[in-house]
């Protein structure tokens, strides 16, 4: 008896063995990569890493190799360090992250090369010419928030803002809409100062209760503010502010005050081409001071002929930028332009400057919206469109960089014949984040696009995923990215209680402020 | 002693085996399990990060599991023979912790949760979220009384840790699991405060599980204990009390047949309180119980009682127009127009619910495929009051949240692509991912001429259980023709699109069906929607304003409840003629008109005597709509008589 299960554990040792040994062999015996006869193209890859600046901090950039083969091999190599090789049956291609950290760190500033070769059915290997990225030697902010939602909808029920460390794969829950009545969740921003902070808005009427509200977070709390008292007369120095939820947002850099506006939206359909468009009837400015609770605005920033929105600061939090333009009539959705503005703005005696038009949208021809302020305060990144404010739905969206000293105005090379748009900058001022339409017109997806000293942009990077056929299949859009040093000061479950412990019992008002794009 | 144990089991494993296979006939030829499927067709996908998603939260392996087995309900036998496992699996687990907790077999309390979940199918509740859940829990609970001859601080960890993993795997479901586990230790080993502590901690769990730290909705906490609101309207129960009260049942039937087994035991003087598990794991009978075995008689009666209870089950509870109901939509979604029509029929006249907007459509779609919506449509019941014809409402979100499939659905048939493709994201966002409307989102985009976008679903649903060859075959097409010209769905759908942008947002179909003829005058499926649109809201001089639409299409004569109709404009304007161009008004419309009018005479402004006269002779009449659509209480109610 003892004797068989020798045998029998002996001869299973020997198989696991054999089974091991065939593998590893499998796994590093040398590719042919000087010996394999050259093709003269550069391979098909998806999604597209060749001639990219890369962050030096960024999660491999695992692709598909989309050439006919029965194998292929891809080595990963640079001036120091080791280089990486990898073999794949299915032609995806997923670098060991170890390996990929290392070799990036220890050749930032540096190319990275890539050598794919592919065997074909006939058994033979054929190497394609290499493709060449660029390490950046700055690094890119480790976190990116952003809203995971289908491409068109009304309604809603599964709307989600996540978190993800660009440095891995790892994607974490910011807002679970399910846990608070499957309300809408959108416009989150984080303080790019004070990484305790940031706010989030959501909407939505469920079963009697209004779960909207403007929720502002710091210190791992979250308190619902109703931005709506500015448009009640007597309680604010203005209160004429249209009577609807906070929309766009941005922090002081300070972190006390908040600037926001208030819009009414209008939704309408196209017959032909892209579904939907959106645009705002009414909008308005107005600032919530986070220390003593208190809403102010000034005419300047909410006139009356006037709708202003987009509001964003510079980072001395002496000027605030924003967006604005006339009043008009639905059937004229496609004469509406915004104009870039600017007022100065002093947070200690709470004083409003001049205000003044930065780039008008009669130099432009084009509608100007979503500014971003660089964090050196030299520029400014906007969306320029045919017409409106939501660049998101147009085609013709592009982003431009705006030179604040001089004045003038181009058109970034990293464009795409599609929608770019919802773009924020690192804090270090050397990345930019922005949702592209690039690969199909539908879906938006993350790309990173390194900004040069000299205001180059260099061709963008998406947002990578450890299954390289992740974005052949999701039906899924990613929009708004922002990026974040810090992950998100409050956690998904005190956020979902938070949100839903504050839902109110829903009136007929908070029925039509439910709808937001 | 052994002989006669052995041919107990024997007849027992027959007469299991009998009742397992009426029941599968049962389901497969009364319930039909594609009627449930289709109220949870949801892709099942083999990709981890459907896994991972379904999971990741309290109840998600019962999810998961869930819509693994659901789409196979496609297939009556299928769906049929997975209840009949499921039901046959939880018997068997019932049945094993009775003896387990009773030292007896249970011959007739671990058939009673088949009693229930019989009455639950027959309100088609989908059974399997239920069945799952339950069988996990069980599954559970006979592993804690396997090991039940532990020390008690090993059992106690052990149920902690085992009612944490179940809130987890099965949400509320765990609270049956610590129920089960009490009456184990409650009536096994007598220990009466652990029994009673294991249901605290049952309750309490979840529930505090739910505040922290998972900050769940109590809703979401319990669930699977209650019946859950289903996405289609259809899954909503006729009778909510009665599903509800049925579906505690289940559970409680378990739960009952466990606690009453436990009650019932007889503990023998020489049983000792740590010796009993190891007892029940040898399966050995003690003497004292040997002569509370049913007898012969009870073991026949038990089959045949519980076939009996079947049977009465059935003819109290069973809900004929649900399933009428769901046979002409599931008819529908599959074209069957015939079937529709038929189904239609088979709707007793006096529910309320063959006047739904949702079946109505239906069966004029129905009646449209098969060329007689403007001959026959007031031969069914029809909606005046509200949107039917093509469910959409003044209002867009009310569209978007009530009908946002059947909405994509009808303007894809009409043509109007855009108006599709946002309503099937409305339906993706509020149903699911419904093979349907994915299937429609490709055709969609393929038809837009982005045929990129259209292998994004085609990917997606490559990787479904079902619709894989599907997708795979449309992607090889796409890969030939990426416009698909040779397809019918897409061509016929092509030769219909808008090809001038206007904007607005679907609310007014009126505008729509216009725009649309406008558009292309030869949209046959336009022109009849809009005439029984103008028929539907008493816009007969609109009928006489665009009978000269009827000529693009060459209609050799107008429809019959267009003329109808027009002899109304006839009549009402006071007009002496009506010019109908080649057309000529047929002498029976006339006639019958006449005849209608000289008996609403007759009536001298009584409405109901005139209602009541004429209701048998012209009730499928457009004379008898125009006089009395406002009326459809009345009409309702003479419906119900007749």
């Amino acid at each position: 008896m003892k004797k068989s299960i020798l045998l029998v554990s002996v001869t299973v040792l020997i198989l696991v063995s054999l089974l091991a040994w065939g593998g590893l062999a499998g796994r590093f015996s040398t590719t042919p990569f000087e010996a394999a006869p050259h093709v003269d193209r550069r391979p098909v890859i998806s999604p597209d890493y060749c001639d990219t600046t890369i962050p030096p901090n960024i999660a491999p950039l695992n692709f598909v190799v989309d050439e006919a083969g029965e194998e292929c091999a891809v080595r990963l190599s640079a001036e120091h360090g080791d280089s990486i090789t990898v073999r794949a049956k299915g032609g995806r291609v997923a670098f060991p992250s170890g390996s990929w950290r290392r070799l990036l760190a220890e050749n930032r500033g540096g190319k990275m090369t890539i050598d794919v070769c592919v065997r074909t059915e006939e058994g033979g290997w054929k190497r394609f010419q290499p493709m060449v990225n660029t390490i950046a030697e700055d690094e890119i902010d480790p976190y990116v928030y952003y809203r995971l939602i289908h491409p068109l909808h009304t309604v809603y029920s599964d709307v989600n803002v996540y978190q993800r460390d660009i440095r891995s794969f790892n994607e974490f829950p910011l807002a679970l809409n399910r846990s608070f009545g499957d309300a809408c969740v959108n416009c989150h921003t984080p303080a790019a100062n004070h990484p305790d902070r940031m706010v989030l808005q959501t909407r939505g009427v469920r079963e009697g209760r209004n779960y909207g509200g403007t929720f502002v977070i710091r210190d791992g709390e979250a308190r619902k503010v109703d931005t709506r008292r500015l448009a009640r007369p007597g309680e604010t120095d203005r209160g004429r502010l249209p009577k609807a939820m906070a929309g766009y947002s941005a922090w002081h850099p300070n972190g006390e005050i908040l600037v926001f506006s208030a819009n009414k939206i209008h939704q309408f359909m196209h017959a032909v081409g892209d579904v939907r468009d959106v645009g705002d009837t009414e909008s308005d400015l107005g600032l919530y001071h986070v220390e003593d609770d208190r809403l102010s605005t000034c005419p300047a920033i909410s006139a009356p002929d006037r709708l202003e929105t987009f509001p964003t600061w510079s980072p001395d939090g002496h000027t605030l930028y924003f967006c604005a333009t006339d009043p008009w009539a639905p059937e004229e959705y496609a004469q509406v332009r915004y104009d870039l503005m600017r007022i100065g703005y002093d947070p200690e005696s709470e004083t409003w400057g001049e205000l003044e038009t930065v780039l008008s949208s009669e130099t432009t021809g084009l509608s100007i919206t979503e500014p971003r302020v660089s964090p050196d305060g030299k520029r400014v990144l906007v969306c320029m469109s045919d017409y409106g404010s939501f660049p998101v739905y147009q085609k013709s969206s592009d982003l431009y960089l705006i030179d604040l000293p001089s004045g003038e105005y181009r058109r970034l090379e990293i464009n795409s014949p599609r929608s770019d748009s919802w773009h924020c900058w690192s804090s270090n001022g050397r990345w930019i984040a922005f949702a592209s339409k690039r690969d199909n017109g539908l879906f938006g997806r993350i790309y990173f696009s390194y900004v040069d000293e000299a205001g180059q942009a260099h061709k963008p990077v998406l947002l990578p995923q450890e299954d390289p056929t992740f974005y052949d299949r999701s039906i899924r859009t990613y929009n708004a990215p922002e990026l974040a040093v810090a992950p998100a000061p409050i956690t998904s479950r005190v956020l979902g209680r938070t949100i839903r412990e504050s839902s109110e019992p829903a009136t007929e008002d908070a029925q039509q402020m439910q709808m937001h794009p | 002693m052994l002989s006669r144990r052995k041919s107990d089991g024997l007849a027992l494993f027959a007469q299991s085996v009998g009742l397992l296979v009426i029941l599968w006939f049962y389901v497969c030829y009364r319930v039909r399990p594609e009627l449930l499927y289709y109220l949870r067709p949801h892709v099942f996908l083999l990709d981890r990060s459907f896994f991972f998603e379904t999971v990741n939260r309290p109840g998600g392996l019962v999810d998961y599991l869930s819509a693994f087995l659901s789409p196979w309900f496609a297939w009556d036998w299928l769906g049929a023979a997975i209840v009949v496992a499921l039901v046959a699996l939880i018997c068997a687990a019932t049945r094993s912790l009775i003896a387990a907790v009773g030292q007896r077999g249970g011959e007739i309390a671990y058939w009673l949760p088949v009693v229930f979940l019989v009455t639950l199918l027959g309100q088609y509740c989908h059974p399997v979220p239920l069945c799952v859940g339950l069988l996990l829990v069980l599954l559970g609970a006979n592993l804690y009384v396997w090991q039940g001859g532990l020390p008690v601080l090993i059992r106690m960890v052990a149920f902690v840790a085992a009612l944490a993993a179940f809130f987890f795997l099965a949400a509320g479901m765990c609270v049956v699991f610590a129920c089960l586990c009490a009456c184990y230790e409650g009536f096994v080993h007598r220990n009466r405060l652990l029994a009673a502590g294991y249901l605290l901690c049952g309750l309490l769990l979840p529930v505090a599980a739910g505040w922290w730290p998972l900050c769940l909705t109590y809703a979401d906490t319990l669930r699977g204990l209650y019946l859950s609101e289903g996405q289609h309207w259809l899954a909503i129960p006729s009778s909510p009390p009665l599903a509800m009260t049925v579906y505690s049942l289940v559970i409680l039937a378990v739960v009952s047949a466990v606690a009453l087994g436990g009650w019932r035991r007889k503990p023998t003087s020489s049983e000792k309180v740590d010796q009993v598990a190891a007892d029940d794991s040898n399966d050995a009978e003690p003497e004292g119980n040997v002569s509370a075995r049913p007898s012969r008689m009870i073991r026949v009666a038990v089959p045949v009682g519980a076939l009996a209870l079947l049977c009465l089950a059935d003819v109290l509870t069973f809900d004929s127009t649900k399933q009428c109901l769901l046979e002409i939509e599931c008819h529908s979604l599959q074209r069957q127009w015939d079937e529709v029509l038929a189904w239609s029929e088979r709707i007793p006249a006096s529910d309320e619910r063959s006047y739904d907007p949702r079946i109505v459509y239906c069966v004029n779609r129905a009646l449209y495929s098969k060329g007689v919506l403007l001959e026959r449509m007031f031969a069914y019941p029809q909606v005046f009051f509200m949107p039917s014809l093509t469910l959409i409402h003044a209002d867009i979100d009310t569209t978007s949240r009530l009908t946002p499939r059947q909405c994509s659905e009808i303007f894809f048939d009409l043509g109007g692509i855009n108006e599709s493709e946002q309503m099937a994201y409305e339906a993706l966002e509020l149903c699911g991912r419904r093979p349907e409307t994915l299937k429609r989102l490709a055709h969609i985009y393929v038809i837009k001429g982005e045929p990129e976008i259209a292998r994004h679903f085609l990917r997606l649903l490559e990787r479904s259980l079902l619709h894989h060859r599907w997708a795979q075959d449309l992607l090889d097409q796409l890969d030939t023709d990426p416009t698909l010209s040779s397809d019918p769905v897409v061509a016929s759908r092509r030769e219909l699109v808008v090809k001038q942008d206007s904007i607005g947002d679907a609310r007014d179909v009126e505008l729509l069906l216009e725009g649309l003829l406008e558009s292309n005058p030869r949209n046959q499926m336009a022109l009849e929607y809009l005439m029984a649109h103008y028929l539907l809201t008493r816009q007969v001089d609109r009928i006489a304003a665009e009978r000269s639409r009827f000529d693009a299409l060459d209609y050799p004569e107008f429809p019959r409840h267009v003329e109808e109709a027009l002899a109304c404009y006839v009549a009402t304007t006071g007009l002496k003629e009506l010019d109908l161009g080649s057309r000529s008004f047929h002498a029976e419309t006339w006639r019958r008109f006449s005849k209608f009018v000289e008996l609403h005479q007759q009536a001298h402004g009584n409405t109901e005597a005139a209602f009541t006269s004429l209701f048998p002779e012209f009730h499928d009449t457009y004379f008898f709509a125009f006089a009395f659509s406002h009326n459809i209480e009345s009409l309702k109610a003479v419906r119900a008589v007749e």
